[in-house]
């Protein structure tokens, strides 16, 4: 039997014996004729239960944390040991030392627990070394070693749009800007991008606030069509504008979520629109989603398919 | 190092070791612990000598707490760093909390007219813990330490819910609490406590409002902490009104 016919084997055995709900015992199995008990011993067997074990605990820790929300924000021993399938004796056990850890207290509500203060002080130290434009400078270098145009790192400030961070493009004829510049939300794709993330209430309430005039060569001033831009930027996840502060410039943005899940920022390629061509749209549309998903992935953003980070 | 990290579990009676808790879970939050205000990142070889965690279990411990989120490693192989599943955790204690519901809004406003920083502290018994904060945008910041209980009478907080007690709970608070304080100690401690906040703000720089609820019960905190390098009565003055107000809206 080969290297990759025993896995696939073992994991058959296993998905097996799972269907059939039996307790996995110790299987002999034929590996290039040497029976699995030589292979591995008594204490060989014992270390992986224990280290197992060990991951199993901390694993645990994580899902009993995540269990706490807004909505049940204390919750009693057997809620805990019910919602993670974990034995009540055993969850005791870890509970207590949670709390000892100040990781989870006994909330007002008699026999009943919630997150603990611990998670304020270590959120705080995070929070304080969390530096958005930190986590996406080097990711704008490498993004230029693939496509030398101009990366702009547009940050919300309230109804505006900041530069963060831009890194320009070394070819002589090149888009250029600079950190510090400002411009209202709705203008320009990185702008629009970040709009795009807020909620429809939100939108319209910027709308309505914010004066909807030209700011550059073509901004858009219609109501209706920075709707459509904003439904199509949250239909492909990414969006592209040309000549609207600059006459000569093309650019494509993608929104930046922070661990919230929310846009805080967005990512921007931009470059003259002479060098426009199909091929150069497709490639700038491609890396600034890539770039975007990386940054987020620094500002701890995981899509929901896993539900305890 | 490894000795002075073993003898601290010793010393600290929340890291002595119990037939009840998981010894695993205890180890892995002390991995989690050496990340702190001062140590941003970490290897695998400096959380091990702090912790005195072999290098081998400290490994696993990481790999787990990084498929979980609790720790990050943005590059294999590399530091490791806090992850942000702490802020999550932290999001939800904010949700779930009432006064700090109501308290947002308030404080970031607060917080955009005197551009310092504005501190929420919520009591617990005779503890009090700082839950939240809106920073001041200046350049110069005292970043208050946030989500330790510490008793009434160690913080600027706590004194202001202090000075809302009647004699007879604070002669209580002070039998219990400050019983090892020599008497000039003690009577230092009453006076700064009656003491109306504006008297004591230029001295000690922090500027604190109890927030009351419907039945007179002091429950929470609102503080403005001013770098020295800032101080002047005209400004303590601004920010006393402004607390005040906020702590105001508040209560009740």
């Amino acid at each position: 039997m080969s290297y990759n016919e025993t896995i696939s084997y073992l994991e058959n055995l296993s998905v097996t014996l799972r269907n059939v709900k039996l307790r996995p015992t110790p299987v002999l199995l034929p590996w290039d004729g040497v029976p699995m008990p030589t292979m591995m011993g008594k204490q060989m067997r014992d270390d992986i239960d224990k280290e197992r074990y060990s991951v199993e605990a901390v694993q645990r820790v994580a899902q009993i944390c995540a269990l706490f929300s807004a909505e049940h924000s204390s919750l009693s021993l057997r809620e805990i040991a019910s919602l993670t399938s974990i034995p009540v004796r055993t969850a005791a056990k870890i509970v207590s030392t949670l709390e000892a850890r100040g990781l989870l207290s006994s909330s007002g509500k008699s026999g009943e627990w919630s997150l603990g203060p611990n998670w304020l002080k270590i959120a705080d130290y995070k929070r304080n070394r969390t530096n958005i434009r930190e986590a996406a400078t080097s990711i704008l270098y490498s993004l230029r070693e693939q496509l030398n145009e101009t990366f702009i790192f547009g940050v919300r400030d309230g109804d505006r749009r900041i530069i963060a961070d831009c890194l320009v493009s070394t070819q002589p004829i090149r888009r250029v800007s600079r950190a510090g510049d400002e411009i209202a939300l709705h203008v320009g794709s990185s702008g629009r991008t970040i709009l795009a993330g807020l909620s429809d209430a939100d939108v319209s309430a910027y709308l309505s606030r914010a004066k909807l005039i030209n700011y550059g060569y073509d901004t858009m001033t219609d109501p209706k069509r920075i709707w459509a831009d904003i439904k199509s930027a949250r239909r492909d996840g990414y969006l592209t504008a040309q000549a609207e502060i600059t006459k000569e410039s093309f650019s494509s943005s993608a929104p930046i979520r922070s661990y919230r899940g929310e846009v805080v920022a967005a990512l921007t390629i931009t470059f003259p629109l002479s060098r426009l061509t199909d091929d150069l749209r497709n490639t700038s549309i491609r890396l600034v989603q890539e770039g975007a998903q990386r940054i987020s992935r620094r500002l701890g953003y995981a899509p929901a398919s896993n539900p305890t980070a | 190092m490894a000795k002075t990290a073993k003898s601290r579990r010793k010393t600290d009676p929340a890291k002595v070791p119990s037939p009840s808790r998981v010894r695993v879970i205890d180890r892995a939050i002390d991995i989690l612990e050496c990340f702190d205000e001062t140590h941003e990142k970490a290897t695998l070889q400096e959380l091990s000598d702090r912790t005195g965690i072999h290098k081998a279990t400290a490994l696993r411990l990481l790999a787990t707490l990084v498929d979980a989120g609790i720790v990050d490693q943005p590059d294999a192989g590399g530091t490791y760093e806090l992850g942000f599943f702490a802020l999550k955790r932290a999001d939800t204690i904010h949700a779930a909390s009432d006064i700090r519901q109501r308290a947002a809004p308030i404080m970031r406003q607060l917080r955009d007219e005197l551009n310092e920083t504005i501190v929420l502290s919520i009591r617990n018994g005779n503890l009090i813990l700082n839950l939240d904060k809106f920073l001041t945008r200046q350049g110069i910041i005292e970043a208050p330490t946030i989500g330790v209980y510490t008793p009434l009478h160690e913080s600027s907080a706590g004194l202001a819910v202090l000075s809302t007690f009647n004699e007879d709970a604070l002669d209580a608070y002070m039998k219990e609490y400050c019983s090892g304080m020599t008497a000039a100690e003690a009577r230092a401690l009453r006076d700064s406590i009656a003491k109306p906040p504006e008297k004591t703000a230029i001295h000690n720089r922090t500027l604190a409002v109890a927030i009351v609820d419907s039945d007179g019960n002091a429950h929470a905190a609102l503080s403005i902490q001013i770098p020295s390098g800032r101080i002047e009565p005209a400004l303590a003055e601004r920010c006393l009104k402004g607390l005040r107000k906020a702590a105001r809206q508040l209560s009740g």
